[in-house]
C-alpha cells in the first residue's frame, strides 16, 4: 500500500493517464482481494505439497514446532559434537548439524531421498543434553529428524512454546 | 537444607563450589549448562593485550615496551574504576591483585591437573597464541593443547594442513599469522604449510570433536604419530587444529611431540574443544571434591526473615533449596543471569537492577536500544551486569547471605577486554572464601578458613 500512496505525485510527474489508471485500478483490486480473501486458490494444505512435497518438505507439527522455537536458540557452540563423540555416539548427522536443520526446516527425510538419515543411527543416548547451554533437548530433535513421515512426534517434547525450553533432564555435566 | 549453595557452572561457579567444599563446607552446585566458560578458545584470559582497550595495552604507550600482565593489572586498576577488579582490589592495589591471582591460578591448576588438564603461563610473560584464522592473541594463561603453541622462542611454524577438517584452512590461517607476526614486529619467524603426511587420523571423520574422540585411542594416536613424522624441529612449532582428544590431550601430547613443540591453535565455538574439556574438568573436579552437582534452572530467589530460598523456574523441576550462604555465578545472557526479554533487560533471580560500566541502567530496556553502531565500539549492553561492592555483595539491595561471582557482576565488556574466565576465577574463589567464612561462622565458634581478603 506504500507505493500506492504515491500514485498522484506519479500522476503529476509523469502525466501518464493510464499509469494512473491502473494503478487505482490495483489498488482497489488489492484491497478487494484482502477482505474477501480470494487471493487463495484451492486447498492451501494441498498447495503446500505440490509445491514442496517434492523437495521433502513437509508442514511442521505442533510437537515440531516447539522443537524448532527450542532449536532456534542455538549458539552453535559444537558442545554436542563433542559430547557425542566423547560417548562414543557416530549418528550420521553430527547433533548440531541436526539442531542447526531443526530450526530451519521440517525436511520429511525419505522423500528428500536421504534414507539413511532418516533410519538415523543416533542412539538416543541423551549425552547431548546436558551440555547446551541452551538446554535444547538435542536427542529429541534427532528423533523427530529420524521421525518416518506421519509418525507421531517424539514422546516428551517440551510444552513450553518458550524459545529455549529449560527445564532439568537427569543428571549430567554442566 | 544446611551448608551453602552455589547457582552456576562456569568457571566461577565450580571455582566458589571447590573452595566451599575444600573448607569443609557440604555443598551443591545448581547449573542449567556449563555458560560461557565452555565458549572459550583455549586461553584464560586474567589480563589479555586487547586492541582497542585503552586500560589493557601491547605495548607501553611511552616506552614502546611490550608489557607483562603483572603491568597490565596496574594500568587497568587507574583506568577501568568498575571492572570487577578494580572493585574488588582497586584500594589495596595491582601487587595484591597480582598476588590474588597467583594463589587464584595455583589452586585452578591443583583442580584441573587431576584432571588431566595443565595450566600454562604467569602473569610475567605473555603467550603470543596463533588462532585458526591466524590472529594472534597476546594472553597470560592457557590450557593444555593450546599452551604449547606459543610463539615466543620459536623459530619457525609449521602449520600442518589437514584436508575435510572443519574450521581449519591451513593456508589462509598462514597468510594471516605472517601479516600479523610482521605487524607485531616479531622478528624473522617464518610461516610453512605443510601437508600431513599421512592423513587417515582424521580422514573421513570431519567435525574436530570426531577426530579428537578417535586419537583419545591407541589406535588414532599412533596415526597422528604417523602423521607429524619428520615435521618440525626443536624450537620449531607444529602448529595443529583443536583435534588433540577430548580427554587425554596432556598424554597424546606428551607421546606425539617428541622434542619439539607441538601446539594447537586457538579456536573459537563451533570448532573449538577446550571449552568442553576445561567445563568436562571443572565438573569431574567438583564431584571428587564432594560437591553435589545438580542440574536445573533457578527461578526466583526469595529471603524472608533472614533465610534464603531458592525455588527452581519450572514448578517440580527440583525441590526448594533453603541454603546458609549462596553464591551467584550464573553469568550473562548466555548463561541466564540476564535476560533479554520484550520487557527488556532485566536479571531474574533477584530483581537488581543492571548498569553499564557508566553506571548507567540498561534494565527495562529493550536490548537493541543500548547496542551501538559499529563493531569494534564499547557496546554498553555488553558490559552491562549488577553492581557489587568490594565484598562481592550485590547491590543495592540483596539478601545477607548472597554472595556475586563471575560475568554476572558488570562493568567490563568480556568480548572486548577477554578477561571474562580471569573476573570469573577471581571472583569465584572470592566468593567462595567469603561464602565459607559465613556458613562456618553462623554454625560454630567462627572457626573462619585462612584465605585472602
Amino acid at each position: 500500500m506504500r507505493g500506492y500512496r504515491g500514485f498522484l505525485r506519479e500522476f503529476a510527474r509523469t502525466g501518464s493517464l493510464r499509469a494512473l489508471v491502473l494503478q487505482v485500478r490495483t489498488g482497489i483490486a488489492h484491497v478487494a482481494r484482502q477482505w474477501t480473501g480470494r487471493n487463495e486458490v484451492g486447498n492451501p494444505l494441498a498447495r503446500f505439497f505440490e509445491s514442496y512435497g517434492p523437495d521433502g518438505i513437509r508442514p511442521a507439527s505442533a510437537a515440531e514446532r516447539r522443537l524448532r522455537l527450542a532449536s532456534e536458540a542455538c549458539l552453535v557452540c559444537g558442545l554436542c559434537s563433542a559430547a557425542c563423540a566423547e560417548a562414543g555416539g557416530r549418528p550420521l548427522l553430527d547433533p548440531r548439524d541436526a539442531v542447526i536443520a531443526a530450526a530451519r526446516l521440517s525436511l520429511d527425510l525419505r522423500r528428500a531421498g536421504l534414507e539413511g538419515l532418516a533410519a538415523s543411527s543416533c542412539a538416543a543416548c541423551a549425552a547431548c543434553d546436558p551440555v547446551c547451554p541452551q538446554g535444547i533437548p538435542i536427542h529429541l530433535v534427532q528423533e523427530s529428524l529420524a521421525a518416518r513421515p506421519g509418525s507421531e512426534p517424539p514422546q516428551g517434547a517440551p510444552d513450553s512454546g518458550a524459545p529455549a525450553a529449560r527445564d532439568a533432564r537427569g543428571p549430567g555435566i554442566g | 537444607m544446611s551448608g551453602a549453595l552455589v547457582i552456576g557452572g562456569g568457571l566461577a561457579g565450580s571455582a566458589a563450589a571447590l573452595v566451599l567444599a575444600e573448607a569443609g563446607v557440604p555443598v551443591r552446585r545448581l547449573a542449567a549448562g556449563p555458560g560461557a566458560t565452555a565458549l572459550t578458545g583455549g586461553s584464560i584470559d586474567v589480563a589479555a593485550a586487547s586492541p582497542g582497550v585503552p586500560h589493557l595495552p601491547w605495548r607501553d604507550p611511552r616506552s614502546g615496551e611490550a608489557l607483562p600482565s603483572r603491568a597490565r593489572l596496574r594500568i587497568l586498576l587507574s583506568g577501568a574504576s568498575r571492572h570487577p577488579y578494580t572493585t574488588t582490589f582497586g584500594a589495596a592495589g595491582g601487587e595484591a591483585l597480582a598476588a590474588a591471582f597467583e594463589r587464584a591460578t595455583e589452586r585452578l591448576a591443583g583442580w584441573l591437573r587431576a584432571e588431566g588438564i595443565d595450566l600454562h603461563g604467569s602473569l610475567d610473560r605473555n603467550l603470543l597464541l596463533p588462532s585458526a584464522q591466524g590472529t594472534l592473541r597476546i594472553s597470560d594463561l592457557a590450557l593444555t593443547g593450546v599452551a604449547s603453541s606459543d610463539l615466543g622462542g620459536c623459530r619457525k611454524v609449521t602449520i600442518v594442513d589437514v584436508p575435510g577438517v572443519e574450521g581449519w584452512d591451513a593456508r589462509g590461517c598462514a597468510r594471516t599469522l605472517a601479516s600479523e607476526i610482521a605487524a607485531l614486529g616479531l622478528g624473522p619467524l617464518p610461516v610453512e604449510v605443510v601437508r600431513a603426511r599421512d592423513d587417515r587420523f582424521a580422514s573421513g571423520a570431519g567435525s574436530p570433536a570426531r577426530i579428537a574422540a578417535r586419537l583419545d585411542g591407541a589406535e588414532g594416536e599412533g596415526l597422528l604419530k604417523a602423521a607429524l613424522e619428520g615435521l618440525g624441529g626443536a624450537d620449531e612449532l607444529v602448529l595443529l587444529p583443536q583435534v588433540l582428544g577430548l580427554v587425554r590431550t596432556r598424554a597424546l601430547l606428551a607421546s606425539v611431540s617428541q622434542g619439539r613443540p607441538v601446539g594447537e591453535a586457538l579456536s573459537f565455538p563451533p570448532f573449538a574443544l577446550a571449552g568442553y574439556r576445561l567445563t568436562r574438568a571443572l565438573d569431574r573436579a567438583c564431584a571428587a571434591a564432594g560437591v553435589e552437582l545438580l542440574r536445573g534452572r533457578a527461578g526466583r530467589v526469595l529471603a524472608a526473615e533472614g533465610r534464603l530460598r531458592v525455588e527452581p523456574e519450572q514448578p517440580g523441576a527440583f525441590e526448594a533449596l533453603e541454603p546458609e550462604g549462596l553464591v551467584l555465578a550464573t553469568g550473562r545472557f548466555v548463561g541466564g543471569g540476564l535476560e533479554a526479554g520484550p520487557r527488556g533487560v532485566h536479571e531474574p533471580l533477584l530483581g537488581l537492577p543492571v548498569s553499564d560500566p557508566d553506571g548507567r541502567r540498561v534494565d527495562g530496556i529493550p536490548a537493541h536500544r543500548s547496542v551501538r553502531k559499529g563493531y569494534a565500539n564499547p557496546q554498553p549492553l555488553y558490559a552491562a551486569g549488577v553492581s557489587v561492592d568490594g565484598a562481592l555483595r550485590p547491590q543495592p539491595t540483596a539478601p545477607a547471605g548472597v554472595w556475586a561471582a563471575g560475568e554476572w557482576i558488570g562493568g567490563f565488556d568480556p568480548a572486548r577486554e577477554r578477561t571474562g574466565l580471569g573476573v570469573a576465577l577471581l571472583t569465584g574463589i572470592a566468593a567462595g572464601e567469603r561464602a565459607a567464612r559465613h556458613v562456618l561462622g553462623s554454625n560454630d565458634s567462627g572457626q573462619a578458613p585462612r584465605g585472602p581478603a
